[in-house]
């Protein structure tokens, strides 16, 4: 039932510095853990001639004395709506089937300057746009706790890659809960940042206000090794912050107490009950590290679904206009500009992504533009200042990740909304643009695991990974 | 926001159009019921008091960064021609744009 997983980003690191290892060793071992897995759908494409080149360059730096940091020689795997120079960038549609683009995102020249090995790109639900990695074009993902449930998503083949072995860690995106909601069913830490933290140059837009890149990987340790690397100012990314990156190790064990955590009363319904259970000891064991836990309130909280899709859809429409045909991607054939426009868009997207298309249309149409996309740009208002508010009177969120455990395939892809509302307990953050980190708390009876959510004021990603850290080290795994 | 408005084919279509997307009948039946369904569920926002309230447009403030107004290398043109699924010289072939 459990997964096997590989070593850690920095058991894997103290590995290499120690002469224990090497990392053309360590890129065999993912590669092979790939290969046995393929079944879980986590690759769309394996680089592998590509990889063992980089990591014999990682292993002849090291006998050089020249390492570059700690993810020098590790094999990290990347989501595939982020641009590696070279490699193949699907985003997990037809319509990108084939392309391979030519040049980094910022954070892969980020990873590739400290020295990682890159193994691949790993499979999503199209363009982003799902909780389950099912609505990939290629084939769906499968949760390597049960191969009949469902990773999460969009995230989910970064996930199965990290949970099975197959990379020490790896980056994905999160809109809406893309990296967290992976991390709570595949047992692994999934950190979205501060909107602002990391450049989103080279990641492919879903929705620009909201979209993040952060890690997915076995603790919370090797999250704020991953975010260290990839965090910073971009002039290529406007909406990046020329902001200071902090030292995010260097508070990391320095534990909770006199920390006060936050409850959202809003957040307790419609839950399963061995996520209410994970939550509830959770709390137990913050308060047993000397963190004060009270209750706080998130009123528009029962909105937040509604107001995301709106907006997400909205601003989906718009950044996928892009795919016309002209410049790269699968062009559909037709006599005039106009047909081969829509025979490329028609014949390129899935459905849930002619749905969102259609959805976000609809939102900034004439006629409907104040109703609804203006509507939930203030109703967005109304839900930061609830975060705002929230976190003036503590120092962080604590609430479930995900309303339940991984649910089985094709248990909701038949009602769109019902795979909607899994988002619930994501949204609210990202809609607020705040850091929030997933953190595996415990397995339910099926043994599936369980993840709890800490929400934390802008920019205080390193207060997020010391209280995770701290939650970590409860001693149960 | 006013109650969702009847989703006929009509407007599935008129969607559509907007976004170039060209449906076949089952996906216009289908869109009908889930946009209907969708936006039933949306107009659970109309019981929000949102009168006086600014539209979010990004949840975090961001100074506005400028840089030198100064030429730099960017993509090269080959490159970004690699892709290109019709290339024409140094451009991108389409079909023709009047009927």
């Amino acid at each position: 039932m459990a997964p096997a997983p590989g070593p850690t980003v920095a058991a894997l690191g103290r590995a290499l510095g120690d002469g224990r290892t090497t990392s053309v060793a360590a890129t065999r071992a993912c590669l092979a853990q790939a290969a046995a897995t393929t079944a879980l759908g986590a690759f769309l494409h394996l680089d592998a001639e590509g990889a063992l080149a980089q990591a014999e360059a990682a292993d002849q730096r090291r006998r050089r004395s020249e390492a570059r940091g700690p993810l020098d020689g590790v094999p990290l795997a990347l989501k595939d709506n982020l641009a590696v120079a070279g490699l193949p960038l699907t985003c997990g549609s037809r319509l990108l089937d084939g392309y391979v683009v030519p040049y980094d995102a910022t954070v892969t020249a980020a990873l590739r300057q400290g020295g990682a090995v890159l193994l691949g790109k790993t499979s999503l639900d199209e363009f982003g746009m799902g909780s389950s990695t099912e609505r990939c074009a290629f084939g769906p993902a499968r949760n390597p706790w049960a191969e009949d449930r469902v990773p999460g998503g969009s995230s989910g083949g970064s996930a199965v890659a990290v949970a099975c072995g197959a990379a020490a860690a790896a980056l994905g995106s999160d809109t809406g809960g893309s990296l967290r909601q992976p991390a709570a069913f595949c047992g692994l830490v999934g950190l979205k940042p501060t909107y602002g933290r990391v450049s989103r140059y080279g990641l492919v837009a879903l929705a620009s206000s909201l979209d993040q890149v952060g890690p997915l990987t076995h603790d919370v340790t090797d999250a704020a090794l991953v975010l260290q690397a990839i965090a910073g100012f971009d002039e290529r990314d406007s909406t990046s912050a020329a902001r200071e990156v902090p030292d995010y190790l260097a508070e990391l064990e320095t534990g909770v107490e006199g920390l006060r955590l936050g409850v959202p009363r809003e957040y307790r319904g419609a839950l399963d009950p061995a996520v209410q259970a994970a939550v509830a000891d959770a709390l137990d064991r913050y308060r047993q590290l000397g963190a004060e836990v009270v209750e706080v309130s998130l009123p528009h909280t029962a909105y937040a679904v509604a107001c995301y899709y709106v907006l997400c859809t909205a601003e989906a429409s718009s950044n996928l206009a892009r795919y016309d045909g002209v410049r790269y991607g699968r062009r559909g054939d037709a006599p005039t500009l106009a047909g081969m426009y829509r025979a490329t868009r028609s014949r390129g997207f899935g459905a849930e992504v002619k749905r969102r298309i259609l959805l976000g249309t609809f939102a900034l149409s004439a006629g409907y533009y104040d109703a609804y996309y203006q509507t939930a740009q203030r109703v967005r208002t109304l839900i930061a200042d609830d975060f705002a508010r929230a976190l003036s009177d503590v120092d962080l969120l604590l609430t479930p990740t995900t309303p339940t455990t991984a649910f089985r395939l094709g248990e909701k892809t038949v009602d769109p909304l019902a795979m909607y509302l899994g988002d619930v307990f994501t949204v609210g953050a990202s809609l607020a643009g705040l850091p929030a980190l997933s953190l595996p708390w415990g397995r339910d009876a099926d043994g599936l695991p369980i993840g709890v959510q800490l929400i934390a004021g802008a920019w205080q990603e390193a207060l997020l990974l010391r209280a995770a850290r701290a939650g970590e080290r409860r001693g149960d795994g | 926001m006013s109650d969702p408005p009847t989703i006929d084919r009509q407007l599935v279509e008129q969607i559509a159009a907007l976004a170039q997307l060209a449906l076949t009948e089952e996906e216009i039946t289908v869109m009908r019921a889930e946009l209907t369904q969708i936006l039933a569920y949306v107009a659970t926002l109309n019981e929000v008091e949102t009168t006086d309230v600014a539209a979010t447009r990004r949840a975090i403030p961001l100074a506005q960064l400028w840089r030198d107004d100064q030429p730099r290398p960017g993509l090269a043109t080959a490159l970004g021609l690699q892709a290109a699924p019709e290339p024409l010289g140094d451009a991108f072939g389409v079909p023709r744009p009047i009927d």
